[in-house]
């Protein structure tokens, strides 16, 4: 049994279901008067057979095995926990403390997973900040996040 | 007639200085993506957008298609030098090119690539050229029906042509469709699934969710791997492939062209598939077959002609339909979208300059690659050395200002990590997530078109057989949908008796 088709399978078929649900809301509506939710429903009955379809083939399917846990084997996993849970405190702190500040923290986390030397780090994302800023804000006219303070 | 003078107009449009200098900075940039494993043409177009906001639309397109053209080009370098592909249309030709770079002939197997690949790319340039236009106009008489059935049969072929399981391509291109649905509604303009979120009243964007499916996804999957890049240390003597070379290469040459030729026309074709049916193509009626994988010229001059020719007729059902028939133009829709241009028939008579400029702009590009890949090749195996403790961290803050500038606002980068979340789970799972972005892209038609058909014929579907276009299409998708379920059940569940 592939587990990975099982699990997936299950998290389509919730998705599918809390859609559907949603889409009754809406309104379905008819042939010659489609609703809002007239595609959302169709889709997700489509999706959840899809799903049961995959699931079905798994369940039966004894020939492979395949374990969640084998997934993350011998991976650095962990870099990518530290690196998604930075962007998501990024996101919450460059409207406050702006670009220069929030970028540099940012930078200075992924360029410390790389194990470098300290002032390695520091230089590494100065730079990085500096130039990013430089190129976009100011050549490219794309305006960056401020802070809080309008800097 | 008509159409060489268009050409030269194109071209006119292509040689004004500034729009070289961006297709030059496009191919030069797209090769650098193309070179650098880790991030493909999908996820560069997306985190490059931004550079383009400030351009006219003209250059801004032909500078993405420059990125586009440049990253087929670019590809191959690290598939023959470091065994690592750039980008997912040059992985086949790691199988020969490598083992070519091993024997010592790593020039030949780089100049056969470059070489192969302007060819085909000129080639799928005269052929996007001659058939664009009528294309377009007979587009002009489509109406809703027409347009829902084919596109109907394009989520038919991008999960058809899947590259892995078929049934996890369509719970992708099912799930891209309900997403494309979040936001106002087209015709009554009531919320979707916006949870109360005035963000989501707009929908979401294609570049955060490129960005994040296709570029942090690409970063997260790289950097548990951390294992370190083995560049061979090959002299590289003559670029310059030898008479033997061209002799074994110029049919495969001509057979990939062919086949990206016809391959990049089709939803979920493109230059991906391409490059892997020209391969299979190339072994199945090679005299010496046994020869693949150890350092055939053909398994490299086959798949880099193929991806090459694909990339160029991709542009035919964008410019003249506007369907997106793959993920990178599915991208670049919505960079046409971003520039208050709308691909599709009245392209050609609303925006000339833009229709001709781009066909104009690659054949300047194709010349430029040609010069500029040569030359530039111990360049790009000094970039391949950047460490990778650098690179990534670069690119994750490139994902974030890509995301960023498309709005100025802060929420899509948390869709674009949400969605690099997805990404990096759903390559865990064995999921593509092509099929999610396309049926993304082209699932707002795909209702818009649904709804309009039904509320024209009073909720009869006899209007989808009324009309050739419609029919025939809707012929094709019965028949590509009914065999596989077919096949599907009688394999997996034993439902139906097996042939003695």
């Amino acid at each position: 049994m592939d587990k990975r088709n099982i699990t997936s399978s299950i998290f389509f078929i919730l998705l599918a279901a809390f859609v559907l649900l949603n889409s009754l809301s809406m309104g379905i509506g008819s042939f010659s008067n489609p609703q809002p939710g007239f595609l959302l429903f169709t889709t997700s009955i489509l999706l959840m057979a899809t799903c049961v379809m995959l699931f079905a083939a798994n369940f039966y399917h004894r020939n492979t095995e395949i374990n969640l846990a084998g997934l993350w084997a011998n991976l650095n996993w962990h870099k990518n926990i530290i690196v998604l849970f930075s962007l998501i405190v990024y996101t919450t702190a460059v409207p406050i403390i702006g670009y220069i500040s929030a970028t540099f923290a940012l930078m200075a986390v992924l360029f410390g997973l790389g194990e470098m030397k300290t002032w390695t780090i520091i230089v590494s994302s100065l730079l990085a900040v500096f130039l990013s800023y430089g190129l976009f804000q100011y050549l490219l006219k794309i305006p960056l996040p401020r802070s809080v303070w309008a800097f | 007639m008509e159409t060489l003078n268009s050409l030269f107009y194109g071209l006119s449009v292509a040689l004004e200085l500034p729009n070289l200098a961006l297709i030059f900075g496009g191919c030069l940039m797209g090769t650098l993506i193309g070179v650098l494993p880790g991030i493909g043409p999908v996820g560069a177009i997306s985190i490059l957008l931004p550079l383009t906001f400030q351009l006219p639309p003209t250059g801004a397109i032909i500078m993405l298609a420059g990125i586009y053209t440049g990253a087929m080009y670019g590809g191959s370098t690290t598939s023959i030098l470091i065994n690592v592909p750039g980008e997912a249309a040059s992985v086949v030709t790691c199988l020969d090119g490598y083992q070519m770079a091993r024997q010592g002939q790593a020039g030949a197997a780089l100049g056969i690539a470059v070489f192969g690949s302007f060819l085909a790319g000129t080639i799928g340039l005269i052929g996007l050229q001659m058939i664009a236009e009528p294309l377009s106009f007979l587009a002009l008489k489509f109406g809703p029906p027409e347009y829902f059935a084919i596109i109907l049969l394009g989520f038919t072929f991008i999960i058809y042509l899947a590259q892995q399981s078929v049934i996890k391509a369509a719970i992708m291109a099912l799930t891209g469709l309900l997403l494309s649905m979040i936001g106002l509604d087209p015709i009554t303009s009531q919320p979707r699934m916006t949870f109360g979120v005035i963000n989501l009243f707009e929908g979401l964007h294609v570049a955060p969710l490129a960005i994040g499916l296709f570029g942090l996804a690409e970063v997260l999957d790289n950097l548990e791997k951390a294992a370190p890049k083995k560049i061979l240390k090959v002299k590289i003597k003559s670029l310059f492939p030898r008479k033997t070379h061209w002799l074994q290469a110029k049919w495969a040459i001509l057979r990939g062209t062919a086949i990206g030729f016809f391959m990049g026309t089709l939803p979920g074709g493109g230059p991906v598939l391409s490059s892997f049916i020209s391969y299979g193509v190339e072994k199945r009626v090679s005299k010496n077959p046994e020869k693949f994988g150890h350092g055939a010229v053909e398994g490299v001059a086959a798949p880099e002609s193929a991806n090459n020719a694909a990339a160029s007729t991709s542009f035919i059902p964008l410019l003249t339909l506007g369907i997106p028939p793959n993920v990178v133009l599915a991208v670049l829709f919505g960079a046409f979208l971003i520039h208050g241009i709308t691909p599709g028939p009245l392209l050609i008579k609303e925006h000339p300059e833009v229709f001709w400029g781009i066909i104009g702009s690659m054949y300047v590009g194709n010349v430029i690659l040609l010069i500029l890949n040569l030359p530039l090749i111990p360049l790009w195996v000094q970039v391949l050395k950047i460490p990778d403790k650098i690179l990534y961290p670069l690119i994750i803050l490139l994902c974030v200002i890509g995301a960023y500038s498309i709005n100025n606002n802060v929420f899509d980068i948390l869709i674009m990590i949400i969605f690099g979340i997805s990404g990096y789970l759903l390559k865990k799972f064995a999921y593509e997530p092509a099929p999610l972005i396309l049926a993304f892209v082209l699932g707002p038609m795909f209702e818009v078109n649904l709804r309009r058909s039904l509320l024209m014929s009073q909720g009869s579907f006899s209007i989808f057989l009324e009309r050739p276009v419609a029919l025939a299409a809707l012929v094709f998708f019965f028949i590509m949908v009914g065999l596989p379920i077919y096949r599907f059940i009688r394999k997996k569940m034993g439902w139906f008796p097996q042939r003695q």
